[in-house]
């Protein structure tokens, strides 16, 4: 689960992270919803969800935020939802 | 052959729940069944474990973390080989 590159990623590299690790995270998900006190399956839960949310934020950072959770993370002095492609544009999600 | 077993344990609870009260009488066409005296259409799901999880790049890929789940539609019967 290592995705630390030298070199900055691309908006849609970043989109392809945060897709993978958001899939491994809902899969885990199901897991826990039928095994609750399984201890590795939430230590892996949580590592997915703080890797996922750390990757919202960069993105959030570099191009904008995805959801309105991370406005904040895109955000300085300008409100900036409104800039970014649509997710029926070239470039949204 | 634990699948077997399992499927029996859930038989013999049912029973004492007062579910599937009749006797399974079939007729029996074939010797060589070791399931054939169970009820019919009743399945199981044994109890899965967390173990061989994909990474997330080839989880994504494969639509889901568990290898042992990775179960491609081949078109046919058989095995993954």
């Amino acid at each position: 689960m290592n995705n630390q590159m030298n070199e900055p990623m691309s908006r849609k590299e970043m989109l392809n992270m945060i897709d993978e690790i958001s899939f491994s995270l809902i899969d885990t998900q199901l897991y826990l919803d039928t095994h609750p006190c399984d201890t590795d399956a939430i230590a892996y839960f949580e590592e997915c969800s703080r890797i996922r949310n750390q990757a919202l934020r960069d993105y959030a950072n570099c191009f904008g935020p995805l959801t309105i959770d991370t406005v904040t993370s895109a955000c300085n002095d300008r409100w900036s939802w409104v800039n970014e492609p649509w997710p029926w544009q070239e470039g949204g999600c | 052959m634990s699948n077997y077993h399992s499927n029996n344990m859930y038989q013999q609870q049912s029973n004492q729940r007062g579910y599937m009260q009749q006797p399974v009488t079939r007729p029996r066409y074939s010797s060589n069944d070791p399931l054939e005296d169970m009820a019919l259409a009743m399945a199981y799901v044994p109890w899965q474990t967390w173990q061989q999880i994909y990474e997330p790049c080839p989880a994504l890929q494969r639509g889901t973390i568990f290898k042992e789940l990775d179960k491609p539609f081949l078109g046919r019967g058989g095995r993954n080989r």
